[in-house]
């Protein structure tokens, strides 16, 4: 069944399959919320569910329309993404579609018109938002826009109120844990570590296993263990020629600090990042909670100057002094 | 199937169904009654207000075959024509796509032509601020002087982008975001018509969460009705909005209270299993405190300061109104908020809230010393960048309005009210002494907590300035530019840097210094001598060094001491200040 196809949303899912159910179905959607939390792959279902032949409100994964959808090739669901330069939708992007909305589906019976990185809409060299404004207001009755911006990336207020605003969540560790397991095959203990860095996105904990965090991660708990300024500074200096790293590197203090803290004051194993350095971070208890505070602070602070473009050297130089001076 | 939304069902169609644009809809009907139709109209206003539906129902209405009571009829043949889109007589325009000047061209064209049954031709332009420069140009001469029979209405949500030239040409009307108990009766009426069942409660937060836009507040109900049939509780509009339930709310403002940064950490992880926005609950905490500031803060505070909530809402809040004080609420608001920004731009939001959750959980000792060390801080930095006041303070007395007289320092007249036996009697023991003001003794004072009492002349050096303004504005300007720099049981010294002898000048001047001392007995009780000095005074200076080389030494000192150093370590903080019970005359402490 489709929509057990999505983990996690289930709040999402409720609201959209009680729409089906109740026949109420808006003329457009937002989906917004974080990235890597299932927005595309909700659309997707949305317009199975919506085209399948058997009509029950969820899609039947065997019919053909959900198959065409599934493998992207159904006439009336139709994906917009930006063409323009930097990433503008363009206007005659949004003219195609004026063309072609008033005829009826093809196939199915509703036309879809699934619009990714819908913040291309208001790239201030095009003027495609305005020109969707009036189609999306007063659509015909068997047309579904379902508008999908990047995170943090706002719509104008005139395109947003024209749409049923829905929400995604994070997800939570475990339905992360979950993704993890049943759709990229990860074992339990993987899956858990990966997730407990994920901050509930799952392209983030997929980023986990890649042998560059975990060399990454590897050289922080080693240099921090027992810092000595001298093997600090000849880390400053590797890391000086690779700006990327740095930040990366920046990141994972920041984790591994912050996991110094939270054991401190909760005692409580299943909050860490970094379960798998349990000792490590165990054995780091003797630094104050102001203390640790304010070594976060210079952390976060070192790595906003370095995304300035500031010396990398000197920056982290200076950081890793302060550091030891607090110890 | 055709399901229509809400929010285009109940499209207003008179002008009685615009809510919240009285203004509009009276001066539309009254310009209709007395046959004073302008030739453009623009209107202008956020999102979702009725600027479309004002400007349809003002075509039909022009048009209507037998307006009554000035508003469109309805049921006419060119009523039901505008409202199904179909009339001849009325050009919808959307401008963001027809932006060009050739569209505007073709306009002109059209223009000239008579309408086809109806009095005049309307042409309603949509999101006007999209048209181009040129296209908007193309357009000058038309508007300014239309056909009879063509009227032109302009809509747009951003009247700053429509040229001068074009606003100039129309009559213009700004329509206001609807308020939220408008709002609420509004979809009570709506909910009533559509045989949905729909706490008032849930109502509210609705129109909350719609920001003044009926359109909005319309398809949240659609929503809402999608989302749990015609029965709506509080709880499912909370559920689809993703809003954070006022129990945890509760709870936070709990955990707030007890300072428990354990439990924070503990609540954190509960939202974030729920997956809770973070970004999207600072800024519903934010507001609730908020909230609870303005129950602590107005006084005999009654609902109609927070209109916005409903009467629930309200009753809920005022509960918490002993349990903070304004400074703790002010305190935690300010580093939620600066958090908020920061989780906008990171890539770890929860490590962020973490941070600021145990911030403004920390006990309040661990918050003073870090907080006196900022302050500290701060101090210096003010004293030492803040620069010789640029106007003299003739000047600044002529901008208060007064007479910049050569005789200001004069006591003209004492002051009458507070002063009582008391000061006078302290006046003439004061002019007694005055001889001995040089010859003060060398005793040295105790450095303590002061009691209510006993707090140094300095703790009350801003009041003294302030009241010594109140009745003589020259003379509390002079008294800015110093400080009090020794004090002692009865007698303090005025301190002045070297560049502002002027000022000790004036202030010696008269009876100023009187007049000075006149206003601390009134404020403290006590009877003082007063004195100016330059604060370069040699003396001073070496004292200066002195001090500084005992504090290093005696830094050295306890930093060496073995229990000292581990309370250190144990609580941490930094190396502030050195206090003792006793310390010599003339050394300041803070």
């Amino acid at each position: 069944m489709s929509w057990d196809n999505v983990i996690g949303q289930k709040r999402v899912i409720e609201i959209l399959k009680r729409t089906i159910e109740n026949g109420r179905i808006p003329q457009a959607y937002i989906f917004t919320g974080t990235d890597g939390t299932g927005k595309r792959l909700v659309a997707k279902e949305l317009a199975k569910a919506l085209n399948c032949e058997k009509n029950t409100g969820n899609a039947c994964n065997i019919c053909l329309s959900c198959n065409k959808i599934d493998r992207d090739i159904h006439p009336d669901v139709e994906v917009i993404s930006p063409a323009g330069q930097s990433g503008g939708i363009k206007i005659e992007q949004i003219h195609a579609i004026r063309e072609r909305i008033f005829l009826k589906p093809l196939e199915g019976k509703y036309k879809f018109y699934i619009i990714d990185h819908a913040e291309g809409l208001i790239k201030p060299q095009e003027a495609s938002g305005n020109a969707l404004l009036k189609l999306l207001e007063e659509p015909p009755n068997d047309t579904i826009f379902v508008l999908i911006p990047t995170e943090g990336q706002a719509l104008i207020p005139t395109i947003v109120s024209r749409c049923q605003k829905i929400k995604f969540d994070y997800l939570s560790i475990g339905e992360v844990e979950k993704v993890l397991r049943d759709k990229f095959f990860y074992n339990e203990e993987d899956a858990r570590l990966s997730a407990g860095f994920s901050f509930g996105r799952v392209d983030r904990a997929l980023s986990f296993k890649d042998e560059k965090t975990k060399i990454e991660r590897e050289e922080v708990f080693k240099n921090l263990k027992s810092p000595f300024l001298k093997n600090l500074l000849t880390w400053a200096r590797e890391l000086s020629s690779m700006r990327e790293k740095a930040i990366d590197v920046l990141d994972i203090m920041i984790l591994y600090m912050r996991d110094i803290l939270i054991y401190k004051i909760t005692n409580e194993k299943m909050f860490l990042i970094n379960a798998d350095y349990f000792k490590e971070i165990e054995a780091e208890q003797k630094d104050t909670v102001a203390g640790i505070l304010k070594k976060i602070k210079l952390i976060q602070k070192t790595k906003q100057l370095i995304e300035q473009n500031i010396n990398l050297q000197l920056a982290l130089e200076v950081m890793f002094m302060e550091i030891i001076e607090n110890e | 199937m055709s399901y229509i939304v809400l929010a285009r069902r109940y499209r207003p169609q008179n002008f009685d169904e615009l809510i919240g644009q009285s203004h509009v809809a009276l001066t539309l009907k009254n310009a209709l009654a007395l046959n004073r139709i302008a030739h453009a109209y623009l209107f202008s206003g956020p999102r979702g207000v009725g600027k479309t539906s004002a400007a349809r129902i003002l075509a039909k209405s022009l048009n209507c075959e037998k307006r009554k009571d000035n508003s469109p009829c309805n049921t006419c043949v060119s009523c039901e024509e505008i409202t199904k889109g179909i009339s001849m007589d009325v050009v919808e325009i959307d401008g963001a796509s027809n932006r060009g000047i050739d569209e505007i061209r073709n306009l002109r064209e059209n223009v000239k032509f008579a309408p086809v049954s109806g009095k005049y031709r309307i042409y309603i332009i949509d999101e006007v601020h999209m048209l181009t420069k040129e296209a908007f140009n193309a357009l000058l001469k038309t508007l300014e002087e239309p056909p009879p029979h063509a009227i032109f209405i302009f809509a747009t949500t951003e009247p700053y982008k429509v040229p001068l030239t074009i606003i100039s040409r129309c009559q213009r009307f700004d329509f206001r975001r609807v308020s939220v108990n408008e709002m609420v009766k509004h979809l009570q009426y709506i909910a009533g018509k559509e045989n949905i069942d729909v706490e008032e409660d849930a109502l509210y937060l609705i129109a909350q969460a719609s920001e003044g836009s009926m359109r909005d507040s319309q398809s949240l109900l659609d929503q809402a009705v999608s989302y749990s049939g015609k029965k709506i509780a509080k709880k499912d509009v909370q559920d689809f909005l993703g809003l954070t339930e006022e129990k945890l709310l509760e709870e936070f403002c709990e955990i707030l209270n007890k300072r428990d940064p354990s439990g924070a950490l503990f609540f954190l992880n509960r939202l974030l299993e729920k997956g809770v926005d973070l970004s999207q609950f600072i800024k519903t905490v934010i507001d609730y405190l908020r909230h609870i500031l303005v129950v602590i803060v107005v006084p005999g505070f009654d609902a109609g300061v927070l209109s916005d909530l409903s009467p629930g809402q309200i009753n809920n809040i005022t509960k918490y109104r002993d349990i903070f004080t304004k400074d703790r609420l002010l305190d935690v608001m300010k580093i939620l908020n600066e958090t908020e920004l920061e989780i906008r731009r990171s890539s770890y939001p929860r490590i962020l809230m973490e941070m600021a959750l145990v911030k403004i959980t920390q006990d309040e000792e661990a918050k003073s010393i870090e907080h006196r060390a900022e302050s500290k801080g701060q101090k210096e930095v003010t004293s030492h960048t803040c620069p010789p006041r640029r106007e003299s303070p003739v000047t600044s007395n002529v901008g208060a309005g007064f007479k910049p007289a050569q005789n200001a320092g004069v006591v003209r007249e004492p002051p009458k009210k507070q002063e009582d036996e008391q000061s006078v009697k302290g006046k003439s023991r004061l002019m007694d002494s005055e001889s001995q003001v040089t010859n003060h003794e060398q005793r040295d004072t105790i450095v303590k907590p002061q009691s209510a009492e006993n707090r140094p002349f300095k703790f009350y050096w801003g009041e003294i300035v302030r009241r010594v303004k109140e009745k003589k504005v020259m003379l509390g300007n002079l008294l800015e530019h110093c400080e009090i720099v020794e004090e002692k049981d009865n007698e303090f010294s005025l301190g002045f840097s070297p560049n502002n002898k002027f000022y000790k000048e004036r202030i010696e001047e008269n009876s100023n210094l009187k007049f000075i001392s006149v206003v601390v007995s009134e404020l403290t009780g006590k009877n003082v001598q007063i004195k100016c000095i330059i604060k370069e005074d040699i003396v001073k200076e070496k004292k200066e060094v002195k001090k500084e080389m005992d504090f290093l030494s005696e830094r050295k000192k306890v930093l060496s001491d073995p229990v000292l150093k581990s309370s250190f370590d144990t609580f941490g903080g930094e190396f502030v200040e050195i206090k003792k019970p006793r310390i010599k005359k003339g050394e300041m402490d803070e």
